[in-house]
């Protein structure tokens, strides 16, 4: 009796464990499928909700918002910090009609935009720490790595210029430290915020905020706030199709939160190019390629 | 945003206790003076990713000790390359700054490679290594067990290959433009310029050696070859560095400009300390490189 109640219990435990293994499997299979080139599958210049309404924009939001679309109309687009190449910024460039290529690993998630080099990193479980510093590197003492001047023993490799001040550069003036990692970092705000994320199976779930609220969420010059907080699920809805259902959340511009859907389409190869922005309006081409919408 | 610096600026760097070339070269003009990644990602699930030696992945960082500024003076130059180094020096100690693809934010290439100024992630897959710099704020792809394209369009970055050999990583970068920078002071390099890096992981994992064999016929009279270390520098995130958000013209007084291709199209005039409200551009007629 015990032996048949075990055997059915191993069973059913096998049976478990098995159906367990493979969604398991399958959870991997598809991260590892979120791996290589995209491209949003309708260049998006005005961003809607996912019902295709408009987003739910504060009065003074929606009078910016209307502004800036009369005069990109009228072909001023100088609220647009990317015309002389800052960053697009999150979401607006994986909005643009430029390809990506998503890169997994264990810790990191890459989003390697095309435009104008620029990543937005998703920080997975584990990989962030604010108190994380580096270790002090050989031969410089705790001391010194935390601060003053050059390391002992004279110049760093190179030497200092022929006749150049004792002690000025390369190793700098007394005080400076080059290269010394230094201790805890907060994230700085910044165009991409910061990303982070994990898996829900095969749905990868970005949450995003530390943005500094001077790039567009889209090219028709939707504003955002500091405030601004994203949350994103990333899945694969067919093997080259990805979906990205993204929240937006920020009190300051909208009267709720609300839920846009983007869709990417698997690109057969990476670029190998390289995108320098500033090169290309130098000459005449402009900074971002016109979405067809 | 008026007030944003145009370029590499203090901020970031000083919280983090360390001053960029970039910064220090503003602050002194202004005082007028992967089967790599087979063995990561489909190696026995017992190897610990940290010590693997054949798996980069993770975050690093230049060491203190190496120079941001200079690669060196005692390269074998040829005559032309000796003038442009002597030339950027001069300016350099006159508290002026060549006008250079870093300072106008472009990638710079080498210059990522021997001296970044902040963290350095690397992303190691089956078919490649990705780095990702803060700054110089650089993605530069390192295409593992492939040749080089035939068609080659030169750039900033360049293009890499990589193989093992070992448990030493042997990457092969061509196709230059030509506008790059050996390093912050300007040592120069042409388009010919072959870089070849072997990147080794020390036993503990936490020391990267990069042996680096610059061989630029054009610019120097025989291959040499340089050594930089980066250390581990788990859990930090690497911050946004925008660096070409506010190019403002009063940003752009200290430099001198050698060529016209790092003018600035766009530029936020400032006139007696006041900053304009609209931005203007005005592509400037450029003669680039043959």
């Amino acid at each position: 009796m015990i032996k048949k109640t075990s055997f059915k219990f191993g069973l059913a435990a096998a049976v478990a464990l098995g159906a367990a293994a493979t969604a398991c499997f399958a959870a991997q299979a598809a991260q590892e499928m979120i791996d290589g080139v995209w491209l949003v599958q309708n260049p998006t210049l005005a961003l809607r909700a996912a019902d295709g309404s408009a987003p739910p924009l504060k009065p003074e939001a929606e009078k910016i918002y209307r502004e800036r679309q009369a005069a990109r109309a009228k072909g001023d687009a100088s609220f647009d910090s990317a015309t002389w190449c800052a960053s697009l910024g999150a979401p607006r460039m994986f909005l643009v009609n430029y390809p990506f290529e998503i890169i997994v690993r264990p810790k990191h998630v890459a989003f390697l935009s095309d435009w104008n080099w620029w990543a937005r990193i998703v920080y997975m479980p584990g990989s962030y720490d604010k108190n994380a510093s580096a270790p002090p590197p050989p031969g410089i003492s705790e001391a010194r790595a935390g601060g003053g001047g050059p390391p002992a023993g004279g110049p760093p490799p190179g030497g200092p210029p022929p006749g150049g001040p004792a002690g000025g550069p390369p190793g700098g003036p007394p005080g400076f430290q080059f290269g010394a990692p230094g201790a805890a970092r907060e994230p700085e705000p910044g165009s991409t915020g910061f990303a982070q994320g994990n898996w829900e199976g095969d749905t990868l779930v970005i949450k995003s905020d530390h943005f500094s609220g001077k790039t567009l969420i889209d090219s028709a010059g939707m504003p955002h706030s500091k405030d601004l907080k994203l949350i994103e699920r990333v899945r694969l809805i067919a093997p080259d199709v990805l979906e990205d259902r993204i929240r937006f959340e920020d009190a300051e511009t909208f009267t709720k939160p609300w839920e846009a859907v983007v869709i990417f389409k698997r690109q057969s190869k990476v670029s190998r190019g390289e995108d320098v922005c500033l090169d290309r309006i130098q000459a005449g081409e402009p900074a971002v390629r016109e979405s067809k919408e | 945003m008026k007030t944003m610096a145009y370029g590499p600026s203090l901020k970031g760097v000083m919280k983090r206790g360390k001053l960029t070339a970039s910064t220090v070269l503003l602050a002194l003009a202004a005082m007028a003076v992967t089967p790599g990644l087979q063995a990561a990602e489909s190696a026995p699930a017992q190897k610990d990713p940290i010590t693997d030696p054949q798996n980069f992945d993770g975050t690093w960082t230049d060491l203190p000790s190496n120079s941001p500024f200079l690669l060196g003076i005692d390269l074998p130059y040829r005559p032309a390359a000796q003038d442009i180094a002597s030339e950027r020096l001069e300016f350099f100690k006159n508290g002026h700054v060549a006008a250079s693809a870093h300072l106008t934010c472009r990638p710079t290439g080498v210059q990522g490679v021997t001296s970044p100024k902040g963290p350095v992630l690397i992303l190691q897959t089956l078919d490649k290594l990705v780095f990702v710099q803060e700054e110089d704020r650089e993605i530069r792809k390192v295409n593992l067990n492939e040749e080089h394209p035939k068609d080659l369009k030169p750039s900033y970055t360049g293009d890499s290959v990589a193989h093992w050999e070992g448990n030493t990583l042997v990457i092969d970068t061509i196709g230059y433009n030509g506008k790059g920078q050996m390093d912050e002071v300007g040592n120069p390099h042409g388009k010919k310029l072959h870089m070849v890096q072997r990147l080794s992981k020390s036993a503990d994992g936490n020391m990267l050696t990069n042996v680096i064999t610059f061989d630029d016929p054009e610019y120097y009279k025989e291959p040499f070859t340089k050594t930089r270390q980066w250390q581990r520098f788990s859990g930090v995130k690497l911050d946004d560095y925008d660096c070409a958000e506010n190019p403002r013209t009063d940003l752009f007084d200290h430099l001198t400009w050698q060529h016209d291709w790092f003018r600035p199209t766009c530029v936020f005039t400032v006139t007696e300390g006041k900053v304009a409200e609209k931005i203007s551009c005005n592509p400037p007629t450029i003669k680039d490189l043959p």
